[in-house]
């Protein structure tokens, strides 16, 4: 039937079929400023639009019912300036509100953001931040917090005023960003863009709403990819009739494990050998996890497809399930891999369920369990949670003209991906190319090859373009999550307070399949236990266990998540040194910090375990843990507020208790010997750059980082680079964004790329200097301000400089290639605080200041790293208090959606701060370490601990639910 | 979802309602607004759209209030702006562009017993009127069985103008649906409407003639078997009590006030 709408003052007329949602159509129409959360629902708001200039959800409304009434989407808010001979009014207010002030991360919900703000500003010029929360309320961010967008609000808000009041320029508000503390504890050299809180390279897009993301691209001739899942957590299919789905007309292929090929893989996108066991296939005869695949489909539109799914007839034989971890080890289990294809990694027994096993003994840990005056044990727990990304998996798969198979794909990993997907697809590594457009979150669930093989395996039988993208629902059931653990404690010390030993043994729960199994639990003894080694003595030979068994249970498999292991780690680390603390009457500082890590030690893991492969001792030169500390308790109020009842209690409130704590941490810079990623630096006629990288750039703004890197040396602007990545075709090799490696690993890659091409440019400027009738050394010839200068004043620009490369004499293109790998992983360092109204009537704790120093080494931007910070803060935050992924006997899911799990509003978000306390970490590109992972770390213990500073209710089990703190008061009484 | 053809039709007024109704009897389904779960797996080939109807009104008469079913939760939140624990009970249903899009309507079909808004309006006493045959229902019979049929909706949902309304919730978040919530509505008989939520299945309502001594009994009982994945009932019997005596106290300081 014909629709009409009025989008942006303009009337379109299209054919719809059916039921169609606005969102569809709008998106059908190049309107792809309205994003798809997956959801339908309106849980996530990416969707907005204004409707009679008011926010709604267009997946709530039938297209139909948009007919009379006005709206208006993202591509009306403004555009560039300059469109070369055409001048336009530039960039609404709100737009350049939200590019200035580095509210864009990831971008996928920076449209529905904008429109909200448009419509609150609309009726209300100055609001107040309570207001513009509220007015953000609807829309949910994964990334930031929603600190730099609410912040970003309140100045667009300025600026209008500005314009309709005054419009002089000399009133103009200040555009800089709110920039966070940057304290420098280290001798750090003077630099010109390195430093500096640079606007993001892809800001102006994502501001558009331009079509940036892999679903955005309108192929002909499209079919829609649907999943049929195991609605049992154990089973064999016994029979599978998709006859009746196949008739179905519209539908073009279905798969069943019967039709493919049976290749064992992995879906962990790590590097070659995947440390792991090889234990899934794209399709079985054995169901593992409710939502484990069963059928793949494709048809003409996503309603086809989804009622071919139906039309699948399986028959199932159930079989006995494991939900409980501790179960899986037990004798007489039943055996969740069974298939004779599984291939082993290191210590994995399938007959066992055991997916992996790790074993540490660092030191002589019994007997320095003999020399403790005291011994404290104690099991904690951690729960699954889900990385929540706003944008879900979505893949694009078709053959190019060349007959090679290009997957469009929201991935982290896009070499890894080509890699895995060649023997899966049976396709070789060069028929596949790999394109990673912009992504809309990830957090680690798409350092995984999850969904690549479906869309592939369908654009093979079908020879068309197959479009898969997971629903909200798929995203809980069927993708991936943080690996829940029980952990055991036990620890030696002094009555001085002097750590003897430390030991942990941790049983982590891998669910079906055994994708970053290994590594991750690795991970949660290695960056945790490793940053406490004791005192004295025992600084010099610490005494350390760490002991892991990861098993296979019938629930959806764990992977790779935002700070990898290393949360599950310090829940219970911090939490146990904190108890221990009190118990010896110390302050919490004073104690994690006595035995702490310092510079000049070895990180005592490195010298024992190396992921399965051969450990190389490293020292850790780099320690700011100190300096953090003090200044976080300087910013939270610590002196005033630790021990001090008169602020525990809240006057007129009796039935509440402040609390305050802290957590220290130490997480990793990408993997030594291992991580590895390439830059390409070309020149361009006007001395622009193009700058090729594998790296990924899922939000973090590392694609803009890597501009800063090259710009400050080539001495131009971060403008004057332009960042393709990634394209297995065209950029170079990286591993992708994961394990923080992408500024310390590829920042060094493009490092060595541009000071190679710089070396080029000032050997140019030499022979110009020359002809000029100077003779300057190319070692004495700086570059700076887009210009090649001599000591005494004589410069030449480098976009003659590219002019005489290019086309005056001695022609060559100036470019130079170069990759990295670390022997290092510097570490970089945390103090996390926090303090917490507890009503102690009903165990319900409310959040009221996170605040986080860190020393991440060098801050290259530091508002885009304080995004990174308070994003990571807001993750952080939900593993502490509310979110988690309860399963009943059956294995069936609690949380499907973003309502049941929830994750925090703009309207409900704790005050969030971030401190840097700068150290220049040689090792890495101008002194620069890691920063994206390690505020996944510390909120969770900190809240654990202001919670029984409040109330002395000592929770074990995160998150810390209102129950919980409700029992423990309940035992205490 | 239905692929095939639609009619869809936009009626100006209740007599061309009333005509498309008829002409197409048992074909159509009605469209209310924006729509949290949308039953479009129907494949009935007739749309009828509401939104051009006059039913998105707020009307007091004679001490009741009647609230259009096209309504949506943010006009709802607007109207009632002084009611500031229903307000936040709406807040907490979702955010801006969310109580934009949904109206009431669509909310009482897809409500569940975690709703804030609907632990209210069951405190409230509300009534629902469903067209097209006029029928009159207790919420708490249209929510327990009728509210999922396509063919009728909610012309007004009303309610008495309480002396008072308080709403408290315990949850793991400030805008996280609650693990227990709590609606006590003082009516114009000095009794107190007693409604808890916040499990997955219906608590019963408690009608309390005062602070009664009876009164944590009463919500012993009505919270006997409310244990579920969110909460034991044990927990949720303690702080029932809680709530209980937080909201009798907010009433108390309203009619104080």
């Amino acid at each position: 039937m014909i629709l009409d709408l009025l989008i942006n003052d303009k009337e379109y007329t299209t054919h719809i079929k059916g039921q169609e949602r606005l969102l569809d159509v709008l998106r059908k129409l190049g309107f792809f400023g309205a994003k798809s959360g997956g959801c339908k629902r309106g849980e996530c708001g990416a969707c907005t639009v204004l409707m009679d200039g008011k926010p709604i959800n267009t997946c709530m409304f039938l297209a139909l019912q948009a007919q009379g009434h006005q709206l208006e989407t993202i591509e009306a808010a403004g555009e560039h300036p300059d469109q070369g001979w055409k001048k336009t009014s530039g960039f609404d207010p709100i737009q350049r509100a939200f590019i200035e002030s580095g509210s864009i991360q990831c971008g996928y919900c920076t449209p529905a953001m904008i429109l909200a703000a448009r419509a609150l500003l609309e009726n209300n010029p100055s609001p107040d931040e309570a207001e513009v929360r509220e007015a953000l309320s609807g829309v949910l961010c994964r990334c930031t917090a929603y600190v730099k967008p609410v912040q970003a609000v309140l100045k667009a808000a300025e600026y209008m005023r500005w314009q309709e009041r005054w419009f002089d320029p000399a009133l103009q508000p200040d555009s800089k960003p709110y920039q966070p503390k940057v304290v420098q504890q280290d001798d750090i050299p003077l630099t010109e863009t390195i430093g500096k809180s640079e606007v993001k390279v892809d800001a102006i897009k994502l501001a558009q709403g331009k079509p940036a993301f892999t679903a955005d691209l309108n192929l002909p001739g499209t079919l829609h990819a649907k999943l049929l899942k195991s609605p049992y957590a154990h089973a064999r299919i016994t029979s599978i009739d998709a006859s009746a789905a196949r008739a179905l007309p519209g539908v073009a292929a279905v798969l069943t494990w019967e039709d493919i090929p049976r290749v064992v893989y992995s879906t962990a996108g790590q590097s070659d050998p995947i440390p792991g066991p090889l234990d899934m296939f794209s399709l079985d005869n054995k169901v593992r996890f409710v939502g484990d695949r069963v059928a793949f489909v494709a048809a003409e539109t996503p309603e086809i497809a989804e009622q071919a799914l139906s039309l699948i007839k399986v028959e199932y034989e159930v079989l006995p399930l494991i939900l409980d971890m501790r179960d899986a080890l037990k004798p007489g289990s039943p055996r969740i891999h069974d298939e004779p294809e599984y291939v082993n990694f290191a210590d994995s027994e399938p007959a066992i369920n055991l997916a992996a096993k790790i074993r540490i003994d660092i030191g002589d840990v019994d007997k320095g369990f003999s020399e403790a005056d005291q011994i404290f044990e104690q099991e904690y727990i951690v729960p699954k949670v889900q990385q929540a990304h706003i944008e879900p998996h979505v893949t694009l798969t078709y053959w190019d003209e060349d007959n090679r198979l290009v997957v469009r794909t929201s991935t982290q990993v896009p070499f890894h991906a080509r890699r895995i997907l060649a023997p899966v697809l049976g396709l070789p590594v060069k028929r596949i190319r790999v394109i990673k457009p912009r992504i809309g979150g990830g957090f680690g669930n798409k350092q995984e090859v999850l969904i690549e093989d479906i869309a592939a395996h369908l654009t093979i039988a079908t020879g068309r373009p197959v479009l898969f993208e997971m629903s909200r629902e798929e995203e809980f059931i069927a993708s991936r999550s943080r690996h829940p653990m029980r952990v055991r404690m036990r620890t030696g010390v002094k009555n001085d307070g002097t750590m003897t030993a430390n030991e942990m043994y941790a049983l982590s729960d891998t669910g079906a399949y055994g994708c970053h199994a290994l590594t991750v639990t690795g991970n949660t003894g290695q960056k945790s236990m490793g940053l406490y080694v004791g005192d004295g003595v025992y600084r010099q030979s610490p005494n350390i266990r760490f002991h892991a068994d990861i098993v296979y249970t019938n629930t959806p498999p764990a992977g790779a998540y935002r700070g990898y292991g290393v949360p599950q780690g310090y829940w219970p680390l911090d939490r146990h040194m904190d108890n221990i603390a009190r118990k010896l009457g110390m302050s919490p500082i004073d104690f994690k910090l006595k035995n702490a890590l310092h510079s000049g030690e070895y990180q005592p893991f490195s010298t024992a375990w190396n992921e399965g492969r051969e450990p190389v001792p490293e020292i850790i030169d780099t320690i700011g843990l100190e300096a953090c500390a003090r200044q976080g308790k300087e910013a939270i109020g610590w002196d005033e507020k630790f021990g001090n009842e008169t602020w525990r209690h809240v006057p007129g409130q009796p039935h509440l208790r402040r609390g305050i704590g802290m957590a220290t941490m130490m997480q990793g810079t990408a993997i030594p010997y291992l991580d590895m990623g390439g830059a390409s630096i070309k020149i361009n006629d006007d001395g622009s750059f193009n700058l090729l990288v594998g790296a990924t750039d899922l939000g973090t703004g590392s694609d803009t980082l890597l501009a800063q890197i090259a710009a400050e040396a080539l001495g131009v602007l971060p403008a004057d680079i332009i960042v393709i990545s990634s394209d297995t075709d065209t950029t170079p090799f990286d591993v992708g964004a994961y394990a923080s490696s992408t500024s310390y690993i590829s920042g060094m890659a493009v490092l060595k790329a541009a000071t190679e091409v710089a070396g080029k440019l000032k050997e140019r400027a030499a022979n110009i200097f020359k002809d000029r009738g100077l003779d300057v050394p190319a070692g004495d010839i700086i570059l700076k301000d887009r210009h090649a200068a001599a000591p005494g004043g004589e410069s030449v620009s480098i976009s003659d400089l590219a002019l005489d490369s290019l086309h005056w004499r001695q022609q060559e293109q100036i470019m130079a290639s170069a990759s990295h790998v670390s022997p290092k992983c510097p570490p970089p360092f945390a103090a996390q605080f926090a303090t917490v109204l507890v009503d102690i009537e009903t165990g319900q704790v409310t959040v009221e200041d996170l605040i986080m120093a860190v020393d991440s080494g060098v801050i290259i931007n530091p508002v885009n790293a304080a995004g990174q910070i308070e994003g990571g803060i807001a993750q952080a935050l939900g593993y502490g208090v509310s979110e988690e992924m309860v399963y009943d006997e059956q294995g069936r899911p609690r949380e499907v959606d973003l309502v049941d799990y929830h994750i925090y509003r703009a309207d409900e978000m704790p005050n969030i701060k971030s401190i840097f306390v700068e150290t220049y970490e040689r090792s890495g590109p101008y002194g620069a370490k890691a920063v994206a992972e390690i505020p996944l770390d510390g909120a969770a213990p900190a809240i654990g601990n202001a919670v029984m500073d409040a109330c002395g209710a000592n929770i074990f089990d995160n998150p810390v639910t209102p129950e919980k703190v409700w029992r423990a008061l309940q035992q205490q009484s | 979802m239905n692929t095939s053809p639609i009619e869809y039709f936009k009626p100006i007024n209740d007599l061309q309602l009333q005509e498309l109704l008829e002409k197409h009897s048992g074909r159509f389904t009605l469209l209310t607004g924006g729509d949290f779960t949308p039953r479009l797996e129907e494949t009935r080939p007739v749309m009828i759209d509401l939104q051009s109807l006059n039913k998105a009104q707020v009307l007091y008469k004679e001490g009741v209030y009647h609230v259009g079913g096209l309504v949506t939760l943010q006009e709802l939140q607007d109207t009632f702006s002084q009611w500031h624990d229903l307000v936040a009970a709406i807040s907490v249903e979702g955010g801006w562009n969310l109580r934009n899009s949904l109206s009431v309507d669509n909310f009482l079909r897809s409500a569940g017993a975690r709703s804030p808004l609907l632990i209210c309006l069951r405190a409230l006493g509300a009534e629902v009127t469903l067209q097209p045959e006029g029928a009159a229902l207790t919420l708490e019979e249209y929510i327990r069985g009728n509210c999922m049929d396509r063919t009728r909706y909610v012309e007004t949902l009303s309610f008495a103008q309480p002396e008072g309304l308080a709403y408290e919730q315990v949850a793991r978040t400030p805008k996280d649906l609650p693990i227990l919530g709590m609606a006590v509505v003082k009516t114009r008989h000095q009794s107190y409407n007693v409604v808890c939520g916040g499990s997955s299945d219906w608590i019963e309502p408690v009608i309390l003639a005062d602070r009664a001594p009876e009164t944590e009994l009463l919500l012993q009982r009505a919270l006997r078997d409310a244990g579920d994945q969110w909460a034991s009932a044990e927990y949720r019997q303690s702080t029932a009590a809680v709530l209980l005596n937080r909201c009798l106290d907010k009433l108390a300081q309203e009619v104080d006030a």
